[in-house]
């Protein structure tokens, strides 16, 4: 017990990094994500087309190969190694968050890109006709209904980005899984740091929805009234009249 | 880049391709079978299978995949030593790294399969549950022949999701020592000297296989929407 | 207390059933003999639906007996499966299955439940499907046909079984008026040819034609059971009264 006393205790000095890895690459993936979906959506044509290529091919690749190549990669490049640029790549901690935020966007672009498509067109013509400008056929029609049908999959998105966070330590960034795999190597104890660190990661999970969900009903739209089997993969696009019995 | 792969590193790669398919499709495969598995399960009248079908999904959807994986990797060796010699008095066989690796993988995968499956489930009308049982179909045929076509044209496109997410999975088989697409990556950044050459190879492998999935799958979407539609 | 005669169909015997405290089914007795024709009409949440969805085993109920050509109604999975292969059922909903075409709708219990040859089963759909009228839709799926078309198929689905009791539930009540006719003639030809039939709906003009019996059901009872002549001009019964008042204005 002892032992789990002190195990916990060295692990968690690793939260602070975790957390702010996580919080840093969330809110820069956020802005840089809005930016992008909306460059796409307002522009389109072959620069449009070739900015979702890039974002469909950074989806594609695992996130632990683009650590590599930024981490062990880019500082052999001289243009990295002798100016300024250093001082970040040199850090294992900003390759993560580089790396992270570059991930983040490919993935939280595409889920308000889908959002955006699939705001009913009736609701745009309705507040077009009543004669809102574009910006507030925006704010009033088209922003709400995004919000509503991206936030499962954005919701899941910010968990994935949190789980992934763990991969840092893979260079040498020491947050709870730095921690737990470090205690692991020297003690020889497997399950006592890994599932320590496996109970915190749980915890900061449960944190994420519970905010999330705070913060959508803060924003004043209503919590979305899901069925709990639909609140994950949303399926809307399949749904068909249930059928109803007398 | 020509000369390196004509130089013995084509065929690493190649090899290594092989290894990171089969470590995908066969994790890919048994997400699926748990994700139809606990879909059952979870809608079966046993008390609280519903609760321990939510908390698994709840706490593997949570875990980073690679706590998962070592967590398995170092134990699951111990284990199947201790059985296999209370059971053969002590053979001298060791266990595969892919084992953990795929069995991780697929638990993880497995939880968004559950998920996912549930979702499509419940989309499909309690009528056509009914036209099957009163048509005489037992459970079974009821199951394969009615609800699962059903399911799988309604989640298709996030199953295509779900099997590029399987195949990025196997780069995490690299940190155990399996000779996958990014280890032989790193091994020939480090040994050559050229690092940008040889991670290039690797992202390509992986985006030209990601567009290739895609495709199929878009193909495979549209098929099944030819065919099933509403009601 | 065992008055099943040989040429009963269906005989029901005090079902009940009840969720909580509120009573679905209270104390139901029918007898349906083989080749009638019944008519069940009422108000709806009388129960209706969920008497002939006890018929075969769609719903348990929690009291009382139900005996189908002579085989005691039980939760038994096997003893349901063996009474629902000789009892077809039409939906509201026509329920087709729409990732199949409308002859593998047709094909797929005679396959699979009676272990008929594929090209039996076809033969015998196309000839149900001549029946209701639409052979050549065969190969379309059920999301390309118009609502009635749609369940005619859902009757001719039921029909490739060879049942010897049909059950409808409100058959036309999620068609459009001017198709709900063409449902209704295809299910006289089967009155015509002998068929056991129970149906619920409110086509009155319908139930007239065809019934042997009318049975009208009210808060989980059946109030009355008449002959359509005596149904129609002098229902018994103050609640049927106001029923049929409503529903023929």
């Amino acid at each position: 017990m002892e032992k789990l006393i002190a195990y916990a205790h060295e692990i968690l000095q690793g939260l602070g990094t975790t957390l702010t890895l996580f919080i840093i690459s969330l809110m820069i993936g956020f802005v840089l994500a809005a930016t992008v979906a909306s460059f796409q959506i307002v522009f389109r044509g072959p620069v449009s087309r070739s900015v979702w290529m890039a974002m469909f091919a950074i989806r594609g690749v695992p996130l632990l190969l683009i650590l590599y190549v930024v981490y062990y990669g880019f500082p052999l490049l001289p243009v990295v190694r002798e100016t300024f640029l250093w001082s970040a790549f040199s850090s294992p901690f900003w390759c993560s968050v580089m790396c992270l935020v570059l991930v983040e966007v490919a993935f939280t672009s595409e889920i308000m890109r889908g959002a955006y498509y699939q705001t009913p067109k009736e609701q745009v013509e309705a507040a077009r006709s009543l004669g809102l400008s574009r910006f507030q056929t925006f704010r009033v029609a088209i922003f709400p209904a995004m919000m509503r049908n991206g936030f499962p999959a954005y919701t899941t998105e910010v968990i994935m980005l949190c789980k992934s966070t763990a991969l840092a330590f893979t260079v040498t960034v020491m947050d709870i899984m730095g921690y737990a795999n470090e205690i692991r190597a020297r003690t020889l104890d497997v399950y006592e740091p890994l599932l320590i660190a496996g109970t915190i990661y749980i915890c900061l999970a449960i944190l994420c929805r519970t905010v999330l969900a705070k913060l959508f009903s803060l924003i004043g739209l209503s919590a979305p009234e899901q069925p709990r089997s639909r609140r994950w993969w949303s399926l809307q696009t399949f749904t068909r009249n249930r059928e109803v019995r007398t | 880049m020509l000369g390196y792969l004509a130089a013995g590193w084509g065929w690493q790669f190649a090899n290594a391709f092989g290894i990171s398919i089969l470590a995908a499709v066969s994790s890919f495969f048994f997400s699926m079978l748990i994700g139809i598995g606990l879909t059952l399960f979870s809608r079966a009248p046993i008390p609280g299978s519903r609760a321990i079908v939510n908390s698994y999904t709840y706490v593997f959807r949570s875990l980073p995949d690679i706590l998962l994986l070592l967590l398995i990797f170092y134990t699951l060796d111990g284990v199947f030593q201790a059985a296999l010699s209370a059971f053969s008095g002590g053979a001298n066989v060791r266990l595969s790294p892919l084992v953990p690796a795929i069995m991780s993988t697929s638990i993880v995968l497995g939880a968004y399969a559950t998920e996912l499956f549930r979702a499509g489930w419940a989309d499909i009308p309690a009528g056509q549950h009914e036209a099957g049982q009163a048509l005489g179909l037992t459970r079974l045929h009821s199951l394969v022949l009615v609800i699962l076509p059903q399911v799988y044209s309604k989640i298709i496109p996030h199953l295509g999701a779900l099997w590029l997410i399987s195949m990025k999975e196997t780069a995490l088989l690299s940190i155990i020592g399996i000779s996958d697409i990014v280890r032989v990556a790193s091994i020939g950044a480090r040994s050559t000297g050229a690092p940008f050459v040889f991670y290039g190879i690797a992202i390509i492998i992986f985006i030209v296989f990601a567009a290739v999935s895609a495709r199929v799958f878009k193909h495979l979407e549209r098929r099944s929407q030819t065919t099933a539609g509403g009601i | 207390m065992i008055e099943h005669a040989d040429h009963a169909a269906i005989t029901i015997y005090s079902m009940s059933k009840w969720f909580g405290t509120f009573r679905v089914l209270d104390g139901i007795d029918l007898t349906v003999r083989e080749g009638e024709r019944i008519v069940v009409c009422g108000p709806s949440g009388s129960g209706k639906s969920t008497m002939i969805r006890c018929i075969n085993g769609l719903e348990p109920f929690n009291e009382g007996r139900v005996v189908v050509n002579g085989i005691d109604l039980t939760s038994k999975a096997r003893i349901l499966n063996s009474v629902r292969r000789n009892v077809g059922m039409v939906f509201q909903q026509f329920n087709l299955f729409p990732h199949l075409t409308v002859l593998e709708n047709c094909t797929l219990a005679p396959r699979w439940v009676h272990k008929v040859s594929e090209r039996e089963a076809e033969r015998m759909a196309l000839h149900y499907l001549e029946k209701v009228r639409i052979p050549e839709q065969a190969d379309k799926y059920p999301r390309q046909l118009s609502g009635g078309q749609q369940q005619r198929v859902a009757i001719a689905r039921s029909l490739c079984v060879k049942p010897r009791i049909m059950l409808f539930d409100e058959p036309t009540s999620s068609l459009d008026p001017e198709m709900v006719k063409e449902v209704l003639d295809t299910m006289a030809d089967l009155a015509q040819d002998g068929m056991t039939i129970v149906c619920v709906t409110h086509e009155m003009g319908f139930a007239r034609r065809i019934a042997d019996r009318m049975v009208f059901m009210d808060r989980g009872r059946i109030v009355e059971e008449a002959p359509p002549s005596d149904f129609f001009s002098a229902p018994r019964h103050l609640r049927t009264q106001q029923f049929l008042e409503q529903i023929l204005n």
